[in-house]
């Protein structure tokens, strides 16, 4: 275990009775005044109830109907007693699957391979087919039920022989203030757990347990839609303080075959104009997907799709749909989209490769991608020979700043990019504003941007008002160190990969493709 | 992950041997395509789409009625603008629009009877296999080449094979990239993958999301056709075409005679195999209801 200055991974802004500053910090939120820089509550994300098939057949082969409930409700500090205690009896197991082959060595420690099991497996194959093939009149036949046979035992005894999945950090994904229920929405990534929180205080109100890992999170009036990894989109009503104890389920509104990085929502026509004649406003869910499109559904009729934005070539990571009710798009492409999403028109492809290009030279952007693609283990390592690596872009977060810019950040990119709307409401690059190093969460209040950066020396949080011609950004906590900064980790490359997802959404960059 | 074997050698070459063969009318054999029968959707295949349904050139799939589409530079402002080779006298050219769709259309067997039933419609199998593609795409080829250089007694087939192409692609990912709002008249699911683990019924054809989809790319009035031989998945197309408010059920009496069901039971490969074991086929059919207002 070594330690290991953490940036703050979300962040968000509250305007209640006191000013607030949200930010989560692996697994723990932390409540902030924005006037006194004070802290004013702190939340930590229980741990995951320990996965995996091969403990609970563990826990079923000893037979105590209490462990199984013990284990899912592990308090932090009971983790690692519980982890020892497991330990011998995966050990158990095994052997007593062992004694059901009868013909196994007797002892199998639950620390052996797969390599090294296998040989023992085969080498019990003779007796074992030569037995049956005595008996039956049809040989073939019986030899592919054993090897059947055999396969499942096999299967069987390698999930019994792997050691448990060590535990992993129970990191906060995202982050909604819900003012008019003076709530905190707040997703946990490794318990696929959304929860609410009092704004104030930070007590757990309410949870919901999702189907899979939350990609997404965004508002409506009156509930909370969640984006997942497999593509769909739930619905969880937002309670009223009457409702708190009633039990809700989440409801699913749509769904993508690919994984959803972003949703929003828009109405049209825009706000501003329907005074009076609610009739004709229609409201709409806008979601995006890693295989580049960008859907518009109805809402609430969400059977009913009201159209696509398609033009990316990459995927497509986040989604404003601006004051002037236009939607901006960026994901993995080298341009920002700027569409007339009710019409499914591209009006402009915003450059943000320029800027990019002329903050770096050309040897850092490429060691700056190489690392970003390293993070995530999936993908292979640039082989010996191959083609150069290009230098890519890919946008994390894209904000609309007092109805005037645009602003946008790219992943292990230290600065913001700002973009400003020309007369003709295009927009256009207006320089950036500087940042320590990558900045790794972003968050606007009228015309102020507070944004977290991933450096060992510089400001955790920090903030610029753009609007009024800064361009230099202040320490939020003014040099004073705070208190959640620093987390033990194991594995620094760990931290790194819940970091910097992004450019792994990137396809066939020598990951695995089904047909090679 | 266990990827697909490599592909036989002797079965390659014999691909390649056949294809040489130019202006084949020979039809292609299918035990030299031969490819373990499921696919998974979720993950990435090498796949050719387009960004977007009017970047789609389809002079390559339905060579008698799309002319090749000229490239724009990528520097264009606009990707709507893809200026077509001046078209020669022939208006027909680039008028027309796929209309029938086969989803999981397999080695072929549905587009090719639907072919002279539907001459003036263009009908485009989906499939998500390589080599079954392949196959089908070469039967084409041989079938279209019987027809253009017809001999004496040879029947004419309305359309000549001309109105049926093939393309290798993820329907579940990818239909909005080929198809616009209300393109389609029929969609055809026949014999799909059963996907029979619970926790894999999202990769079944038939679900509750994807059917949005699949109302967005139909025409109010149009029809989805399933045929299964497994009751589970026949009863869960059902149910959930049925749950879903933009479809609704034909009348058995509609269902049964409508030409496409026929089609569909005697004229797909499984709809053979099916029968040659004798075994059951389960039909449903739902109409796609106007919009809401």
């Amino acid at each position: 275990m070594s330690s290991r200055r953490h940036p703050v991974q979300a962040i968000a802004f509250a305007q209640s009775d006191s000013p607030k500053l949200f930010i989560a910090i692996a697994e723990t939120v932390y409540a902030i005044s924005a006037t006194t820089h004070e802290t004013i509550a702190t939340w930590k994300a229980p741990p995951a109830p320990v996965q995996g098939k091969p403990q609970s057949q563990v826990l079923d082969v000893t037979g105590k109907a209490g462990e199984d409930g013990d284990a899912t409700e592990a308090l932090p500090a009971n983790e690692e007693a519980l982890a020892a205690t497991t330990a011998p009896k995966t050990e158990e197991n095994v052997e007593s699957t062992d004694v059901v082959m009868a013909d196994s060595p007797p002892s199998v420690s639950s620390t052996v391979g797969k390599r090294k099991r296998s040989p023992s497996a085969t080498s019990i194959a003779p007796p074992e087919t030569s037995d049956p093939t005595e008996t039956t009149t049809d040989p073939q036949k019986s030899d592919k039920k054993t090897r059947n046979r055999k396969k499942s035992e096999k299967r069987k005894a390698k999930n019994a022989a792997k050691p448990p999945p060590p535990p992993q950090p129970n990191y906060i994904g995202q982050l909604v203030p819900i003012i008019s229920g003076n709530l905190l929405a707040v997703t946990t990534l490794e318990d696929k757990t959304l929860r609410l929180l009092n704004l104030e205080t930070l007590e757990v109100v309410k949870e919901w347990v999702l189907q899979k890992r939350p990609s997404a999170i965004t508002l409506t009036p009156a509930a909370i839609l969640v984006g997942d990894k497999f593509g769909d989109v739930f619905s969880y009503k937002i309670p009223t303080p009457s409702e708190i104890e009633e039990n809700s389920e989440g409801k699913l509104l749509l769904g993508h075959v690919s994984l959803l990085t972003t949703l929003t929502t828009a109405t049209s026509p825009p706000s501003s104009q329907q005074i009076g004649s609610s009739g004709d406003v229609k409201k709409y869910i806008i979601t995006a997907d890693r295989d580049e499109h960008i859907r518009i559904t109805n809402y609430p009729l969400t059977h009913v799709i009201h159209g696509f934005c398609l033009g990316h070539t990459a995927f497509v990571n986040r989604l404003l749909a601006t004051k002037d009710n236009l939607l901006v798009s960026g994901g993995g492409d080298d341009w920002l989209g700027l569409w007339d999403w009710k019409g499914g028109n591209l009006l402009q492809r915003v450059d943000i490769r320029t800027p990019v290009d002329a903050m770096f030279n050309r040897e850092e952007a490429k060691a700056l991608t190489e690392k970003l693609r390293g993070y995530n283990k999936k993908r292979k390592r640039r082989e010996e020979g191959a083609p150069e690596v290009e230098i890519t872009i890919a946008v994390t977060d894209i904000l609309e700043v007092d109805g005037k810019e645009v602003i946008v950040v790219l992943e292990g990119v230290p600065a913001i990019l700002r973009y400003k709307y020309t007369t003709d409401n295009k927009l256009e690059y207006a320089g950036y504003v500087k940042a320590a190093a990558s900045i790794t969460s972003l968050a606007v209040q009228g015309s102020r941007i507070y944004f977290g950066a991933d450096s060992e020396e510089g400001a955790l949080v920090s903030y610029v008002d753009i609007t009024e011609g800064e361009a230099t950004a202040k320490d939020f906590f003014d040099g004073r160190s705070f208190e959640g900064q620093v987390v033990e980790e194991a594995d620094v490359n760990a931290v790194n990969e819940r970091l910097y997802t992004a450019e792994a959404f990137r396809k066939g960059f020598g990951g695995f493709m089904e047909d090679d | 992950m266990a990827s697909s074997p490599a592909p036989n050698p002797v079965k390659r070459q014999k691909r390649i041997d056949f294809r040489k063969t130019e202006q084949q009318e020979v039809l292609p054999q299918k035990r030299f395509y031969r490819q373990r029968a499921h696919a998974n959707p979720f993950s990435d295949h090498r796949l050719d789409y387009p960004i977007s349904p009017q970047d789609m050139d389809w002079s390559d799939y339905f060579p008698a009625y799309f002319s090749k589409k000229r490239k724009l530079d990528d520097t264009a402002d606009n990707s709507e603008e893809t200026v077509e080779v001046q078209s020669t006298s022939d208006v027909k050219l680039d008028t027309k629009k796929v209309e029938i769709a086969d989803i999981g259309c397999g080695f072929g067997g549905l587009l090719i009877s639907l072919a002279p039933t539907f001459p003036e419609k263009l009908i485009l199998g989906m499939e998500i296999r390589m080599q079954v593609t392949a196959y089908v795409q070469d039967r084409i080829t041989a079938l279209r080449n019987q027809c253009s250089t017809k001999k004496e007694g040879q029947e004419v087939v309305p359309g000549g094979y001309q109105n049926i192409g093939i393309i290798r692609g993820n329907a579940m990912k990818f239909l909005p990239n080929f198809f616009e709002k209300h393109q389609l008249s029929k969609m055809f699911f026949c014999f799909p993958d059963p996907h029979f683990k619970a926790r894999k019924h999202k990769a079944r054809i038939i679900s509750p999301t994807l059917l949005a989809e699949y109302a967005y790319i139909l025409r109010p009035g149009g029809i989805i056709y399933t045929i299964t031989d497994v009751e589970d998945l026949h009863l869960w197309m059902a149910k959930h075409l049925d749950d879903h408010p933009m479809f609704e059920r034909l009348s058995e009496e509609e269902q049964e005679n409508d030409v496409c069901v026929k089609i569909m039971r005697t004229d797909t490969e499984e709809g053979k195999k099916v029968a040659r074991n004798q075994g059951s086929k389960w039909v449903a059919c739902f109409r796609r209801v106007e919009d809401p207002v």
